[in-house]
Order: structure tokens, then sequence, then C-alpha cells
């Protein structure tokens, strides 16, 4: 199991770390960022359902709102552009509403990854009263077994009447087709080195040598962990409302998870404004500052910033057709 | 107890039985299937736990430059283990508190390796950041003192440098060390750097800070992590696992002990039903026995007093007839009696004048007959024969022998008659004339039939029967009885025959009293009568309906209460050989 144990000697092991850590590997570029998949494998029927529930406003408490009210598919990748979303009777939460595009791929749910998966984060917003507001599942299901289309379906698709866990299952399904691949880095990475530009390449220089990749890895760059805000400077010396929000602590109550967050995918950040658990970042630069200067404790060129939102300009794929 | 009770005990235990041993069976799991399962599941635990390991590892020495493996493998483990609880490790359907126990130990295990997984992924991140940016500061900051002349800033530097990449990549405690000494040297240094070089020494010395306490929270909850007792919490659950399987089979095995005694139990009392059956057939054959034998002993005796009262109805009927046949000869046996009695006293003069004859004779064949004596004889035979000649004497014996010559002729009549009636000469089957029969029976019946009419409009052209005629004739007797006692002395009893497509018609009607319907209905009852106590038997109608039937015949009644009785009896011309042997 160990690694020392599995053939490598000490010394071994030394040079590869050497060779690794001193950014010599030239001829094994190491694979921080890995492309997603073209699409995800669905049933197609469930998903299908799962598309009407999205849009269905029947799932709050006074039909105004629907999961595609927040997670605006069309014009807004995922998100809605809001500080703060706006659920029933126009109260607002107190995050803001990360895209639902490529949500598949977060390892959890939510800023503080208090789900474990899509099924789970559905069974939220439903009956959280500050967005869709309703009492109780029950209520949802009574609400939605109105519609003999309802009925038919999932009693087609799932063999068995409404219930709680079919809405929230239909509905993931459905999310899990929501994804961007083919974006010009994704091209990039499987060998079309015409697919980004110069700037954006030296972009992904620039993220690797900051350490911005430290965090933002894996095929959603990003969403594979949590960070704590202001791992190399105090977030309480940032000027606006990041240091409010406690996180993850809000979950487990370990001292260690104060401000710690779930580390957002990158893959949309340029569409995606503002910024951050709270919203409360307007611009994707400002955004860039924040995270290299608390984060890295660096400060950051704005030439070099601008390499950089131009990598992350590459980040952003197609919507697949007919998901929408 | 009744049998039936016992019967019903036996079955409810039965039927307790097979479903206390089917609802045993059915909480024991399917353990085969389920051990398949839960080891192939225990296994793949153990590889994902082993992998969630070796890929921290890789990550922590850069050999993974991203998580996503990592995070795959420890997602998988928490989903292995949420599958292995909602399939089999949940309180609902396992009761063995020990496995949920070794369950619960492991699940909380792999909970708190992830989560410090987790804390690792974020440290190393930082570590990383700083241990690749700080060199390059480092030689940055080496570089600026150089040109600013401050050797002892730049060998602080390079020293420092030095120090963290040990430190960072070997680990080494002693670099550890010097690197906590310098830290303070750093900052002592601060002042003396050119203005804008200063906030690079800051991020130089954050980033040097920064490896400082990450490398040492890295790898203490990196080995934290690996030190975790997942791998023996498995190892736990897995013996656990393989105890309570063990169990299981033993459960099965007193099941399989359970399901042969209730099969015995079964058998023992199919057993018992099966003797209790027997005996009970032994001893229902026995009393079946006796009860035919009682039955067969009721009919014989039934069979005897019928034969008996058809024997007496028989001598009724004979004694009916003798009375008859004994009026019907009395009259002109008295008749003729008192006429010989009459022929006898004329016959004494008679023999006067035959003696007055006899002795002429003597006196004639005298030789010297007496004259006077002769003509004396003579004149008292001529005065008794004048005497006689006036009185008629002689055709009066004449007469009375013509009467009683009558007398006889009736007497052979109704002997004759008898002959026909009876036919006690032939008791085969036989081609008969019913009419001769009709007459004969209407001759014996003559004296109970008195001064009532008989009308007889005999058919023409009737044909000749084959029948027994004995038989037929007590038919005829017993109807022509009837309508003789059923009608006044001046009543009308009609006989019609006629020869129909099947046979002969024998139509008897009077204008008697008739009879009512129930009457009617009963009248071929055995033993129904409506005659006075000694008239009848109440067999005679039982017995001509029987005599009709065998002969393949029918015999009908038509009445009218106060009206008169109407009697159809109608036969086959010839006999059917089914017929024949009912008949003899």
């Amino acid at each position: 199991m160990f690694l020392l144990n599995a053939g490598f000697t000490d010394r071994q092991v030394l040079a590869g770390l050497l060779f690794v850590s001193l950014g010599c590997a030239k001829a094994t570029e190491p694979t921080f960022i890995t492309p997603i998949p073209q699409h995800m494998a669905v049933d197609e029927a469930k998903a299908k359902l799962g598309k009407t529930l999205f849009f269905d406003k029947r799932l709050s408490t006074d039909n105004s709102i629907s999961c595609a009210t927040c997670h605006d598919l069309n014009g807004a990748f995922g998100a809605d552009g809001q500080q703060f979303s706006s659920g029933v009777n126009g109260l607002q939460g107190t995050r803001n509403s990360p895209t639902v595009f490529n949500a598949v791929f977060n390892f959890k749910q939510f800023w503080d990854g208090r789900a474990h998966d899509l099924v789970e984060q559905a069974r939220g917003p439903v009956t959280n009263p500050v967005e869709m507001g309703m009492a109780t599942w029950t209520e949802v299901v009574r609400k939605l077994a109105d519609d003999s289309q309802y009925v038919e379906a999932f009693q087609q698709i799932y063999g068995q009447g409404i219930n709680e866990d079919l809405i929230v299952d239909a509905i993931a399904e459905y999310e899990k087709q929501l994804i961007t691949p083919n974006s010009p880095f994704d091209q990039f990475l499987n060998g079309d080195e015409s697919a980004i530009t110069a700037k954006q390449k030296k972009g992904y220089e620039l993220f690797k040598a900051y350490g911005c990749v430290s965090c933002h890895q894996g095929k959603n760059v990003g969403g594979n962990m949590f960070q704590k805000m202001g791992v190399l400077k105090d977030i309480n010396l940032q000027s606006g409302s990041l240091n409010e929000d406690l996180g993850r602590y809000e979950v487990t109550k370990n001292e260690w998870d104060k401000r710690v967050f779930k580390v957002p995918s990158l893959r949309l950040a340029v569409k995606t404004a503002p910024y951050f658990h709270d919203g409360s970042v307007k611009t994707i630069e400002e955004a860039v500052d924040i995270m290299i200067e608390f984060q890295l404790g660096r400060t950051v060129p704005k030439d070099d910033r601008s390499s950089i939102i131009a990598f992350l300009e590459s980040l952003v794929g197609e919507i697949p057709e007919g998901v929408l | 107890m009744k049998p039936s009770i016992l019967l019903l005990i036996y079955l409810s235990l039965a039927i307790g039985g097979a479903a206390g041993i089917v609802y045993y069976q059915s909480t024991l799991p399917d353990t085969e299937q389920m051990n398949n399962d839960v080891s192939q599941k225990l296994l793949s635990i153990d590889g994902l736990n082993a992998s969630v390991g070796e890929l921290a590892l890789r990550s922590r020495h850069h050999i993974d430059n991203n998580y996503d493996n990592l995070t795959r493998t420890t997602a998988l483990l928490e989903q292995s283990l949420v599958s292995l609880e909602q399939r089999y490790f949940n309180p609902e359907q396992l009761k063995d508190p020990m496995l949920l126990r070794n369950f619960e130990l492991l699940n909380k295990e792999i909970m708190i390796q992830n989560d410090l997984i987790e804390s690792f992924k974020s440290h190393n991140s930082v570590l990383r950041n700083s241990v690749r940016y700080a060199p390059a500061a480092g030689q940055n900051l080496m570089q600026i003192a150089r040109e600013a002349k401050l050797i002892e800033a730049e060998g602080l530097y390079a020293q420092v440098v030095r120090e963290l990449l040990e430190y960072a990549l070997l680990g080494s405690s002693l670099s550890e060390e010097k690197l906590k000494i310098a830290l303070p040297k750093l900052a002592e240094i601060e002042t003396a750097l050119p203005e804008f070089a200063q906030i690079a020494h800051l991020e130089f010395t954050r980033h040097v800070k920064t490896v400082l306490d990450e490398k040492a929270l890295t790898d203490q909850y990196l080995s934290k992590a690996l030190l975790t007792t997942s791998s023996s919490k498995i190892q736990g659950l897995s013996q656990a696992w393989n105890q309570w399987i063990m169990q299981q089979s033993s459960q099965a095995a007193r099941l399989d002990q359970w399901v042969m005694a209730y099969i015995a139990f079964l058998l023992v009392g199919l057993g018992f039903i099966a003797w209790k059956l027997r005996s009970l057939y032994l001893h229902l054959d026995h009393e079946v026995a006796v009860q035919t034998a009682e039955v067969q002993k009721a009919f014989d005796d039934l069979k005897e007093s019928e034969s008996k009262l058809v024997q007496s109805e028989k001598m009724a009927s004979l004694g009916q007839m003798v009375a008859g046949v004994a009026h019907e000869i009395n009259t002109p046996l008295g008749y003729i009696s008192s006429n010989v009695d009459t022929i006898r006293l004329n016959m004494g003069e008679l023999d006067g004048i035959l003696q007055s004859v006899d002795m002429i004779s003597q006196e004639i064949s005298q030789s010297k007959p007496n004259t006077k004596k002769i003509g004396n004889i003579v004149k008292r035979m001529v005065h008794v024969y004048r005497s006689m000649r006036q009185r008629e004497t002689l055709s009066e014996i004449e007469d009375l022998l013509q009467d009683s010559s009558y007398g006889l002729s009736e007497i052979s009549d109704l002997v004759s008659s008898l002959k026909d009636f009876s036919r006690l000469d032939r008791t085969s089957v036989l081609d008969t004339d019913l009419h001769q029969g009709l007459d004969a029976t209407l001759k014996i019946c003559s004296s109970l039939i008195g001064q009532r009419q008989v009308i007889k409009t005999y058919g023409q052209n009737i044909p000749l029967i084959e029948c027994m005629p004995a038989q037929l004739n007590q038919v005829f007797m017993n109807i022509i009885t009837n309508s003789a006692q059923a009608t006044a002395d001046d009543g009308v009893i009609e006989i019609i025959t006629r020869a129909t497509d099947q046979g002969v018609e024998i139509e008897f009607s009077d204008n008697g009293s008739g009879m009512s319907e129930s009457t009617i209905k009963q009248i071929f009852d055995p033993f129904f009568t409506t005659k006075e106590v000694g008239e009848g038997t109440g067999l005679g109608m039982s017995i001509s309906y029987k005599i009709i039937k065998s002969h393949g015949g029918d015999i009908e009644v038509n009445s009218l209460l106060n009206q008169g009785t109407q009697v159809t009896v109608k036969l086959p011309l010839k006999q059917s050989q089914a017929s024949l042997s009912v008949i003899k």
C-alpha cells in the first residue's frame, strides 16, 4: 500500500520529488487539469423527466421559483448573476448561487460541501424557506400528483408513484447532462496546440506558477477539495465581507473548518460573476487579486492577471446540444 | 374426545408448525448470496481504503498533480459504506449488535480518515504552493541582497532556501530547527533591505513560515490518515461477519432440524389418522354387515309375509268364489232333491200297480186261473191308475225329472265355469280368449252380482291374447267384485272389450259410489282399502296392478265420486321375453 513498499527506494522517491518540485519536468508535463468528458451517460427518460421538474415552478410554494430561476441555463451559465438569489416572497439567501453546470464533477455540493451529491443537493432548496419555500416534501408530492402527466411519467419510468426520492433522482439525472465540454483549453489538453492563444497559454503557465493550480486542479479546475479562505494572509484584513461566513464550520463545528469552503470550479468562472461564497466581489479581476493575495501570499501584476483571466476564458466550454 | 376435534387440533398444529417454520425461515437471510455480496463489498472497501492511502501519498509527493483520483476514491469508499449500510448493516435488517457495532466502528473510522484526507488535501496544496514559490522568491532576494552588497542577508537567504528545501523534501528535523532559528534573523534583516524589496521579503518570510507550519500539518494529517485503524476495522468487521454467517448457518441447520421434526410430526399424525380411519372402516364394515343382515332379514320377512298375504288374498278370493259357487250349486241341488223326494213318493203308487201286474201274471200261470181274482186285481189296478191319472202324477214325475235334469245341467255349467276360471289344468302361458275368462268370472261372481244388470259389449274379432288366464281372471274378479260391492243392488256393470293397435282393451264401468281423488291415488297401494275390516285384504288392486304390469299391460282407473268408476285394462297381444319370465 505504501509507496515506499511498492518498489521505490528512498533515493528514487527523493529524486522524483526534486525533479517535480523544482519545475524541471519538461518531457512529462504534470497533469494538473484534465478535460471533461464529451457527454455523461444518463437514463434519458429520467433525465427528460428531471428536466421538466427542473423548470417546474410548482416545486415552490407560490409557484414562482423553479430550479432554473437561480440556475439560469440559458443566459447566465447555470447561475443567476446576482449576489444572492431571490427566493419565494423576495426572500434572499446568504450565499451566492453557484452554477449548476459541471456540478456533477464537484466532489461535494453547496459551498460548505454539506451535500454529498446532486441527489442530496436537490433535496435542499425545495423546502428551504428562503428559496422555494415548500413546507414539506409531502406537500410537493401532493402538488405534483395533481398533474396526471407526472403521475403517469413517474409510474412509467420508476414503476411507482411520485415521491421525494424519485423527484430528486430525476432532477439529479438531468443535472448530470449539464456539462460544458470542448472548451479551448480541453482541446489544447487533447493536443490541439492552436486551440488557445499565446496569452492564454501564458496565463496557464502563470496559473501554475502563482500556485492557483495547487487547489484549482482536476477536471473541474477545482471542486475536489476544501480550502480555507486566507491561508497565507488573514482574511480579516480583506476590506470586504469575506471573513463573515464561517463556511464548513457551520456543518462540522470543527475549529479548523472555520472559513473553509469547497474550492469552486473555475470552468465557468469568467461567466458567473459575482464571486466567492457571498458574491461580494463583482469582477473577475478583483477575484483573481484576492485569491493571489490571500491564498497564495503574492501580489500579481496587471499583465499577469490579465493573462490568467485569458486562460480562465479558455476554460469555457460548450453546452451540449439538446440538454436545454 | 371426538375424532373430529382431535383432527382439528392436529390440523391446527400442522398448519401452525408450517407457518412457524416459514416465518422462521423468512427471518433467516439468504446467507449464501449475502455472504458473497458482503464479502465482495468488504474486499472492495479494503482495496479502496488501500488506494486512498496510496493516492494520498502520491499527492503528497506530487506524483499526482490533481486530487481527482484521490477524491473519487474517497467518495467511492464512502458510497460503498453507505450502500453496505443500506443493504445489510442497518438495524432494521440486522439484529446483531456485535456486527452493527463493528460496522459503526469502521464507518466512523473511515469518516475520520476521510476528514483527515480532506484536511491533508487542503494543507498539502498550501504547502506545495509555498515550497514551490519560496525558493524562487529566496533566489530573487539573494540577487537583490547581492546587488545591495548585503552579504549577510544574501547568506541568510541562501541558508534559508537550502534548509527549507531540505526540510520540505527530506523532512529533516535538523533543518526544521535551523529554519526556526533563521526566522527571527530574517525579521532582523528586513530593515536593511531596499524599500522595493521589502514586500518581496515579507512574502518570502510568510512562505517560509507557511512551509514550516504547513509541512508539519500536512504530514501530521497524512500520517494520521495513514495510521488510522480502518484496515484493521475492516478486518474486524470481516471476522465479525464470518462469525455471524457461521451463526446463521447453524441457525439454518437448526431450521433443518425443525423441518425434520415437523415432517416426523406430520408422518406420525398421518399414521395415526390412517390407523384411526382403518379401525373406523373395520367398525363400519362390521356395522354394515350387521345392518345388511338385519335388512336382509326384514326383507325376507317382508317377502314371506307378502307371499303369505298374497296367499291369503288368494284364499280370500277362493273363499269368496267357493261361497258363490256353493250358493249357485245349492239352488239346483235343493230343487233336485225335493223333486227326487216327490218322485220317490209317487213311485209307491207305481209300485202297487207293478205288484198287481205280478199277481196277475202268477194267477195266469196257474192251471186254473182264478178269473174273479184276476178281475178284482185288474179292477184295483185300474182304480189306482185312474186315480194317478186324475192327480196327473205321471206328468208331474215327468216334469220333475225334466226339472232335475235342468238343475243338473246348471251344476255342470258351473263346474265347467269354475274350471275355466281357475284353469287349474293349465299353468303355462297360452293364447287365450278373454271373453271366455270374463264369462267364467261373471258366472262365478253371479251370486255377488245378484240383481245388478251386467251389460256385455264384446267387440268383434277380439284376438287371442298371450297370457296366464288364471292370473287375468283373478284381475277380472277383483274389478268385478269391487264394482258389485260399490254399486247398489240394482246397479249397472258394463264390460266393453275392443281390439286396439297394440292388443286388447277391456273397460269395466259401473254407476257405483265412485272414489275421491286421494283414494284413486292410493288404489294400487298394498293394504289400502276402503272396505270394512275383514271384507278386503287391501291387496286386490295391488296384485291386479302387478299382474297387468307383469303382462306388459297397463291398468287405469277413472272415477267420479257418487257417479261411478271406470277401470281400463290394456293388454298386449304378445309377451316379451322379459315379461314371460316375470309372469312365470
